[in-house]
């Protein structure tokens, strides 16, 4: 999550910030040492970042994201140098793309290149140990997303009154989605890899169509959990204010009326349900539509 | 101006912008004055630079949204303006001095050398890299892989591969022509008396305008 | 005359490959220009990097009198200039004009003569306008004559060129023929391109499978072959 400037105040950009520089400048010193094709391995590393976000990678139907690298550069060449290539990437988007503003660098390379990197690389060396590397990965590249993301929403709400709970869950519930799908990504970008390089993959439990489901479907828990919510939507709290909500009528029967799935004794069961439907019927209908809309000449 | 006065110029305004108490919109709109007069006294592409700027605004307009909600006005704007206005003075900034001259600029105050190296070598091959990935992606649609995870996780296999074997051959070409782990200083930058008065000027403008008024 | 290139027994197993040199032995005197020539895979790229230390495999290999080992490597390779296959990975700084300085800097030459005589070849080869740019965007005759340009700035004795034509159209090959004939240097050229190979060079080798199998003049070893 690439914060621009004018959203931290000052003293979460002067702590991160002094952060962030003693951990780059200790991995610069550590990255440093070492072989000499260092410096080019690393240059060219953070340009395949860039290159590899082009491509997009499908994760359902209708639906593609595509790769961060935090998790794969960190297993590549190590913690310390995938900080030092993770602070390139931050400055390059920075300064040439305006993704993430320039004091707030200061945070982004704290959350991304310090935080998201060895959240990714922490879980992956432990389990590497055990021989379960693809585990390790897919753990890694998780933490990496939702790890840095929490800080990230962290910072935001000590700089301003503006995040309620409800907002701050409905991020959260994004940025697990994000690091699901980016756990996915990096496993089947792993696995190429090593196909490549003509190294034979052990058989493994953990193949990307059962990530697939497992992704989807939390991703469906996770959505009906977080839109559960008791508090009246925009609409509804205008119609109150303004007493719309007496003279509304009530053309036909409802199915999911009031938010809610009927049959269930919960109700907070019955409103995730709800929820859950609700967003199978957008997705579906939005599927549909885009089939029928002319696709643009690329 | 050298380019250490444009970079400590442009942080020094980044820095005036994020200590404005939120909410004091008229304080902030008199230091939007700084950029944009430099946008209309400059020669840049003032429209180019203006629309470039809203590059920034999804982001901001979602913070800004739920001040509205909340019903503080006063706060979405302060919220908007000043996310918009730091853009457009970066933009501003990365027009008038390179991309290049930006990150020396950077290492001359104390960003490590590495990193700076790293950083260069990145931009250097950055859009080689993106030309590779967009003729794979281009060669993959011709034959029909256009929604394909094998063909989307090959891609990125390939791509990953490809820039080992790129960065051992950008090595080996480094060594033949005598690298011996220490990269030589290629530029040098030269301060003049000139950059002493256009920096204290700036800074004293900006703090002037941000904490005297 | 003691020759300036002196190859013993050369050796060469890639993890993947073995075989890929199998007793290479070879001479050049001072002043010729040879082609290597042969098919794909034959070992001609794998023995010229040998030639600079990029590569060390069993054997001995001599650049003007001086035996290549690690202790070496510096001094032969201010005597070895080496023009690698791809120009776009020989370009690795960030303008054309740095890395023109690159190799010159690296041979302790002060920045402001390094940075003279980058100018003045980049005026020779009708690059000036290009001095600041991002070598990504040159073309691939430009790329090529600024690849060449970084090489020679370091005054080599000998100068070993990988596929040189290649991405080059027809006139852009015509050029850099008459640019490398123009140089007074031992050339070693790696090419698949007969004419080019006519127009650049006296004598050649053909290499197959790991071997030297035949040399001679080049018009004789390409009509051998039928490498035309």
């Amino acid at each position: 999550m690439h914060i621009p400037d004018g959203l931290l105040s000052a003293p979460t950009l002067v702590v991160t910030g002094a952060a962030s520089a003693l951990s780059v400048l200790y991995s610069a010193k550590r990255a440093e040492s070492g072989s000499t094709g260092r410096i080019p391995l690393l240059g060219v590393l953070g340009a395949f970042v860039f290159a590899a976000q082009m491509v997009n990678f499908p994760v359902g139907p209708g639906a593609s994201g595509h790769l961060l690298g935090s998790a794969l550069l960190a297993a590549t060449v190590g913690p310390f140098a995938a900080t030092v290539v993770m602070t390139a990437i931050l400055l390059i988007q920075a300064l040439v793309f305006q993704d993430g503003g320039i004091l707030s660098l200061c945070a982004n390379i704290f959350n991304m290149a310090v935080v998201g990197v060895w959240s990714a690389w922490l879980p992956f060396s432990a389990l590497q140990k055990t021989k379960q590397v693809r585990l390790g990965l897919f753990v890694g590249a998780f933490l990496s997303v939702t790890l840095s993301a929490a800080i990230a929403l962290g910072q935001l709400v000590l700089s301003s009154d503006l995040f309620t709970t409800p907002l701050l869950v409905f991020c959260a519930g994004l940025f697990t989605l994000t690091g699901l799908i980016e756990a996915a990504i990096t496993l089947a970008a792993w696995e190429a890899i090593q196909r490549l390089e003509g190294r034979e993959l052990s058989p493994s439990r953990l193949t990307s169509t059962r990530l697939s489901i497992i992704t989807a479907s939390v991703a469906l828990v996770l959505a009906g959990v977080f839109f559960a919510s008791s508090a009246p939507d925009v609409l509804e709290f205008f119609s109150q204010q303004t007493g719309l909500a007496r003279n509304a009528l009530s053309s036909f029967p409802a199915v999911l009326a009031d938010y809610e799935w009927r049959g269930a004794n919960s109700e907070w069961v019955r409103k995730s349900l709800a929820g859950i439907a609700g967003l199978l019927l957008v997705y579906v209908l939005s599927m549909l539509l885009a089939r029928l809309m002319p696709r643009a000449q690329q | 101006m050298d380019p250490r006065a444009s970079l400590l110029l442009l942080l020094g305004y980044l820095a005036a912008l994020a200590t404005i108490p939120t909410g004091e919109n008229l304080l902030l709109g008199i230091l939007c004055s700084i950029p944009l007069a430099l946008l209309f006294l400059a020669r840049l592409p003032k429209v180019e630079l203006l629309s470039q700027a809203g590059y920034v605004l999804p982001f901001s307009f979602a913070i800004a949204v739920v001040a509205l909600l909340r019903g503080n006005k006063g706060q979405a704007v302060f919220f908007l303006l000043r996310s918009y206005i730091s853009v457009l003075a970066v933009l501003i900034a990365t027009k008038l001095v390179t991309t290049l001259e930006l990150l020396r600029a950077m290492e001359c105050l104390g960003v490590p050398r590495f990193l700076i190296i790293v950083t260069e070598f990145l931009l250097r091959y950055l859009q080689v890299l993106r030309q590779e990935a967009e003729s794979m992606r281009l060669a993959a649609l011709c034959r029909g892989g256009s929604h394909n995870r094998l063909i989307a996780a090959g891609t990125l296999g390939m791509l990953f591969v490809r820039s080992l074997e790129r960065s051992t051959s950008i090595h080996n070409a480094m060594l033949a022509r005598g690298f011996n782990g220490r990269l030589p200083r290629l530029h040098a930058m030269r301060w003049t008396l000139r950059d002493t008065a256009a920096l204290c000027s700036g800074l004293a403008l900006i703090a002037g305008l941000r904490w005297l008024l | 005359m003691m020759p300036l290139i002196r190859v013993t027994n050369l050796s060469y197993d890639y993890p993947d490959s073995p075989g890929t040199l199998r007793e290479v032995s070879y001479t050049q005197d001072s002043g010729t220009s040879v082609a290597l020539l042969g098919p794909n895979g034959s070992g001609k790229t794998t023995f010229a990097l040998h030639l600079n230390g990029i590569l060390q495999g069993e054997g001995e290999i001599e650049i003007c009198g001086i035996r290549v080992e690690p202790a070496t490597l510096e001094a032969v390779r201010r005597k070895v200039g080496f023009v690698f296959q791809s120009a776009e990975n020989q370009l690795f700084l960030p303008t054309v004009l740095e890395d023109l300085m690159f190799g010159m800097l690296n041979q302790n030459v002060p920045v402001n003569e390094a940075k003279l005589r980058a100018e003045a070849m980049l005026e020779s080869m009708h690059l000036a306008s290009k001095a600041n740019k991002n070598p990504f965007h040159l073309s691939a005759g430009e790329k090529r004559r600024a690849a060449l340009a970084g090489v020679v700035l370091m005054k080599p004795e000998i100068l070993i060129l990988d596929e040189p034509t290649t991405f080059l159209d027809p006139p852009g090959i015509r050029e850099l023929a008459g640019l490398l004939n123009s140089l007074p240097l031992t050339k070693l050229i790696i090419t698949h391109d007969s004419q080019f190979a006519l127009q650049t060079t006296q004598q050649a080798v053909f290499f197959e499978a790991g071997q030297i199998i035949a040399s001679g003049p080049t018009q004789e070893i390409l009509d051998r072959f039928g490498w035309n």
